[in-house]
């Protein structure tokens, strides 16, 4: 006898995975994998490609368009476009983080650390001699980052790096997920110029031990390093409570 | 008695990687045959639409494949730089990768330098890199194997693969069960591809190559020379309890 069981998993694992397909979508524009412009295939045909409903597609696609990652033209050349801004747009991640709560990032900081920290330590056990450079060369680009839009790139392609380095399919999609959330909020005009130093450095400590092979000193650089990135958006974030209720006082 | 068991072993490993390279051979004497008589920089992409077919055939026979395709050397196209015609296969069927490409973009697929592109280029022989998770190309753990196409003594590009992590698994795994010992097989980075026993995981890495350090090891042996690949035999694990 088939059990069917989808109508007890079905809307739960559709949900997740249109926002799956979203995350994946947004993290591979932001970190350019798919050229400005570019048409992205018909709905149906990319749904193929990802393995799920055209209405879950459709459900990804309409996320992209709200956030200005992507345009939908009609007509006989219509369909829809890849529209990357190397510069995103403040304004949807200010009203995000916001809109949060304080346990909701403590939360997403709980995976990172699960995630983050784990892939430090398995890539320093097993990068190959590439993965190391490339992670290196990613915070010398963090360095060189001025604008908004590079450092966030600089910033989530370090990370998402790292987790690559590791050799686990899952471990790179939960940190591109993570990415896809939290990178834009971090980089806001609240962040002070000795954080954005701070960064840098633990980004360093963590590439550094990475390079040395040292597994926990790897793990332990990067829980600060989330623990320390928890602690700015939390202020990022009190402060935008106190800006609105200053211009909307009650 | 151990080195014949061992000998063997190794034979069949080259015997099967070969079997292996059979269809990017193919592709590459095909893509050469299209780009002979062709001015340097003049090749078109509907001088190699033709392969599509062939291609899409060889990958629906081809489990172990997760993709097949041509990778162009710089300056041998004429509409384009860096140029693909690389086919994988998805949960949705057969269909062309697409990739960043575009020539200004600094976020391009710059291939040139990539392990088993410039490989394959420089020592002009198949050469193989990973397994590797390849974010943003094939968008899972895979390791790449490219043959170099050649016209003449002029290398125009490469006919690849992306093989399945799993696949290489299934085949090499009883292979080195069959050894008398624990037995892995590891790359040049040190990473362990596959083993016959639970001590070693894939995707490791080892802390010291075992050609750097044969005397801690049975037996050390070299697998086909293009893979940098090497087979070592465990001395039996000692009980300290």
């Amino acid at each position: 006898m088939v059990i069917d069981t989808s109508a007890l998993i079905a809307p739960l694992a559709a949900a997740s995975r249109a926002e799956e397909i979203s995350a994946r979508l947004t993290e591979a524009i932001h970190l350019g994998l798919i050229a400005d412009g570019e048409q992205l295939p018909p709905e149906v045909e990319l749904a193929q490609q990802f393995g799920v409903a055209t209405m879950t597609l459709r459900e990804s696609i309409a996320s992209l368009r709200e956030r200005g990652l992507v345009e939908t033209r009609r007509g006989r050349n219509g369909g829809t476009f890849v529209k990357r801004s190397l510069e995103p747009p403040e304004e949807p991640d200010v009203a995000r983080l916001s809109d949060v709560s304080v346990g909701w990032l403590r939360d997403a900081a709980d995976e990172q650390l699960a995630i983050a920290g784990l892939a430090a330590r398995l890539a320093a056990e097993r990068a190959a001699p590439r993965s190391v450079r490339l992670i290196v060369g990613l915070v010398d680009q963090l360095v060189a980052a001025e604008t908004r839009g590079a450092r966030i790139k600089a910033d989530s392609r370090f990370h998402i790096e790292v987790a690559i380095a590791t050799r686990s399919d899952r471990l790179v999609r939960r940190e591109v997920a993570l990415q896809a959330e939290v990178a834009g909020m971090l980089w806001l005009p609240h962040l002070a110029e000795e954080d954005v130093a701070a960064i840098v450095r633990e980004h360093h400590e963590i590439a550094t031990a990475i390079a040395a092979e040292d597994g926990e000193g790897a793990q332990a650089a990067s829980e600060r390093h989330v623990r320390a990135n928890l602690r700015r958006l939390t202020a990022a974030h009190l402060h935008l409570l106190e800006d609105s209720s200053r211009e909307n006082p009650r | 008695m151990t080195a014949d068991v061992v000998r063997s072993a190794v034979e069949q490993i080259g015997r099967r990687l070969e079997d292996q390279l059979a269809p990017l051979r193919g592709l590459a004497d095909q893509v050469a045959h299209a780009a002979q008589g062709v001015a340097v920089g003049a090749l078109r992409e509907k001088d190699l639409a033709h392969l599509i077919a062939w291609i899409t055939a060889e990958l629906e026979s081809e489990a172990a494949y997760v993709s097949l395709g041509f990778a162009a050397a710089s300056g041998v196209m004429a509409e384009r730089d860096h140029y693909l015609l690389w086919l994988q296969r998805r949960a949705g069927g057969i269909g062309r990768l697409r990739i960043n490409l575009s020539q200004n973009d600094p976020d391009l697929y710059d291939y040139f330098d990539m392990e088993w592109f410039s490989g394959a280029e420089r020592r002009k022989e198949p050469s193989i890199y990973g397994p590797y998770v390849d974010y943003a190309g094939a968008d899972f753990l895979v390791l790449t194997v490219a043959v170099p196409v050649q016209v003449g003594s002029r290398f125009v590009g490469v006919a690849g693969a992306d093989l399945d992590p799993d696949e290489l698994e299934r085949w090499l795994v009883p292979l080195l069960r069959a050894l008398p010992g624990e037995a892995l097989v590891v790359n040049g980075d040190r990473s362990v591809l596959a083993s016959g026993s639970a001590r070693w995981m894939p995707g490791e890495r080892l802390a010291v190559h075992p050609a750097a350090a044969p005397e801690g090891w049975r037996t050390v042996v070299e697998l086909s020379p293009w893979t940098g690949w090497t087979l070592a035999l465990a001395e039996p694990e000692v009980d300290r309890a």
